[in-house]
């Protein structure tokens, strides 16, 4: 047997959709990076505004290129990474299409958080309150997910812990704005919640990426262990996997780069849902495929979504999580239909 | 060589003892088949030998590292599980994942073992077929292919043939012969005990967590354990390939 042949062999079906897919996403990934970027309501051409971001010119155009959209555009893309990456790894860790990361609570914690500190208002102190009282949220929900799940505990009693925790965080949200002082406090949180990534800093992105790079090492270190877990827990534990390492990475990971996306943009839903579902089949189904894809396509996805939400309305601020759940979840139910009729 | 050796090995559920004291060992050049009636512990014993459930007592396998102990022994679980729409190929291939600790890529050694298993399984024509759209009994063979992949000195496989058509049975069965004549060592739960002592070289009769015989075939299904644990009789025959073992459904007086 010629090794080129096992080689071949070790591919998975679709060998032409495979070698394409990286190609087509990092184009996607630029284009969107790229549109996000000249996207905006400064009136600059797209010329002055790259050529501005590379030489300044002293002029409002460098200014607005660097500290505002060139920030943006690179928070865009971590947040959708982290959704997307996330959302790939928890899928694995359940063994399950229809998990996403706001599965463990973190998101809903998060946002709590950010709420809190709206309500008091810290936020308007102190700019970067907002996201650091989110990401205490979200560290007390990562806390509270293992004091309940235990270490040893299933993936069932994860889902079911994050399910309460979710709850109780969504709860607590309601009583803060039942309980603001006034209309606009209240508009404000509800506003917040929706997800944007308007007017964010170069603080933003330092006060995030940290956590997200933390977290990013975390979930890609489990890809052998997500692939054992393929053939179920018990398979993969006497493939020599530690479970208990994989739940407590996945948890974690999940944790820091959902908790800080959500801290720094809000809660934007579907893209951790719907990149892993519309990437699977191209990358074979094995979940260590899926973890880098669906990286590049959740990046792409927010920065293109971030950039249609620009153009559409540009006067109205229309919210990116707005967006990206009004897209996300028709998607998400033509997949479903899809995933019917193929008998599964 | 001794491959496996448990030693008053407990398994509790709540406040049932589900494997009671069970002392077994398995060497190197064995096929042992452990049968018995269903709920006697013959999974919960697998699973216990591993330390893949708590127990008390003492397993060699248990005792080792998990890497290590991935290493030694095998593990095919009774459930069929394939989460995600992977080949075959992709299947097989994960038998090597103990092998593959810290990113390493599979080498020519890895890909000459996970070839071995799929001739060996006869999927040659399925490698590249999606293995959640293949039958019942081709996942099956899917998944023995995996734990062949894994190269262990010892297999325990859970009712490994259940499902398979006749033909694949006994193919499976010699394959696990091919590797006790290799040197290495299986142990295999089984329900057709025809298969059973045809194919096993000793054979361990488990009841209500314990292990009631062990012994060459012939003389474990003996006509009062056939009373006694399955409530059926037994028939040896010497059939046109050597000696067959029938249940028979009325109960020998």
């Amino acid at each position: 047997m010629a090794l080129a042949e096992v080689k071949d062999r070790d591919d998975w079906s679709g060998a032409n959709a495979r070698s394409l897919l990286y190609p087509v996403l990092w184009l996607c990934l630029a284009t969107g990076f790229a549109a996000s970027l000249l996207t905006g309501p400064a009136g600059f051409g797209a010329m002055t505004g790259l050529s501005a971001l590379v030489m300044d010119n002293g002029g409002p155009e460098t200014v607005i290129m660097r500290e505002i959209r060139l920030p943006r555009a690179i928070l865009g893309a971590l947040v959708g990474g982290s959704l997307g990456l996330a959302g790939a790894a928890m899928q694995g860790l359940l063994r399950n299409p229809l998990a996403e990361p706001g599965l463990i609570g973190v998101s809903a914690s998060a946002a709590l958080g950010a709420v809190i500190a709206l309500h008091t208002g810290v936020a308007a102190i102190y700019a970067l309150a907002l996201p650091l009282s989110a990401l205490a949220g979200a560290a007390i929900a990562v806390g509270l997910l293992i004091l309940l799940a235990g270490p040893r505990g299933s993936s069932l009693v994860l889902i079911l812990a994050g399910i309460a925790i979710s709850a109780l965080a969504a709860a607590l949200t309601s009583l803060v704005l039942n309980l603001s002082p006034n209309p606009f406090a209240a508009s404000e949180i509800v506003f917040w919640m929706m997800g944007s990534l308007a007017d964010r800093s170069w603080e933003h992105v330092a006060l995030a990426l940290p956590l997200m790079a933390i977290g990013w090492v975390f979930l890609f270190l489990t890809a052998r262990g997500l692939d054992a877990l393929t053939l179920g827990e018990d398979a993969a534990e006497a493939m020599g996997i530690r479970m208990i390492r994989v739940r407590g990475l996945v948890v974690a990971g999940a944790a820091a780069s959902v908790g800080a996306a959500t801290a720094v943009a809000g809660a934007i839903g579907f893209v951790g849902l719907v990149v892993p579902h519309i990437l699977r089949p191209f990358t074979g189904g094995a979940p260590s495929r899926l973890l880098p894809a669906s990286t590049i396509g959740g990046a792409a996805m927010v920065l293109l979504a971030d950039t249609a939400v620009q153009l559409i309305l540009p006067d109205r601020d229309l919210k990116l999580g707005v967006l990206t759940a009004i897209i996300g979840a028709p998607v998400f139910l033509h997949l479903i239909y899809r995933t019917r009729r193929a008998g599964l | 060589m001794r491959l496996l050796a448990l030693e008053n090995l407990c398994v509790r559920r709540g406040n049932r003892i589900v494997v009671d004291g069970v002392s077994l060992e398995v060497s190197g050049g064995e096929v042992v088949g452990l049968i018995g009636p269903n709920g006697a512990g013959k999974t919960t014993l697998m699973r216990a030998a591993q330390g893949l459930v708590a127990y008390s007592g003492t397993s060699s396998l248990a005792d080792l590292s998990a890497r290590d102990r991935a290493r030694s022994a095998a593990w095919l679980p009774q459930t069929r599980d394939i989460a995600w729409p992977i080949s075959v190929a992709t299947l097989v291939a994960l038998g090597r994942t103990p092998y593959l600790a810290g990113g390493r890529k599979l080498s020519a050694a890895d890909r000459a073992a996970i070839d071995t298993a799929i001739d060996r399984m006869d999927l040659r024509a399925l490698a590249q077929r999606t293995a959640t759209e293949l039958s019942g009994g081709e996942q099956a063979r899917a998944l023995i292919a995996r734990v062949l992949a894994q190269e262990t000195p010892l297999l325990l496989a859970d009712e490994p043939v259940s499902g398979l058509d006749p033909a694949h049975q006994i193919a499976t069965m010699r394959v696990f012969a091919g590797l006790a004549a290799d040197g290495r060592g299986v142990l295999v739960s089984l329900h057709d005990l025809g298969l059973a002592a045809r194919h096993c070289t000793r054979l361990a009769l488990m009841h209500r967590g314990r292990i009631v015989a062990d012994g060459a075939p012939r003389e474990v299904l003996s006509d009062a354990r056939m009373r006694d644990v399955f409530g059926v009789g037994g028939h040896w025959s010497e059939g046109p390939d050597g000696p067959a073992f029938h249940v028979v459904e009325g109960i020998p007086a």
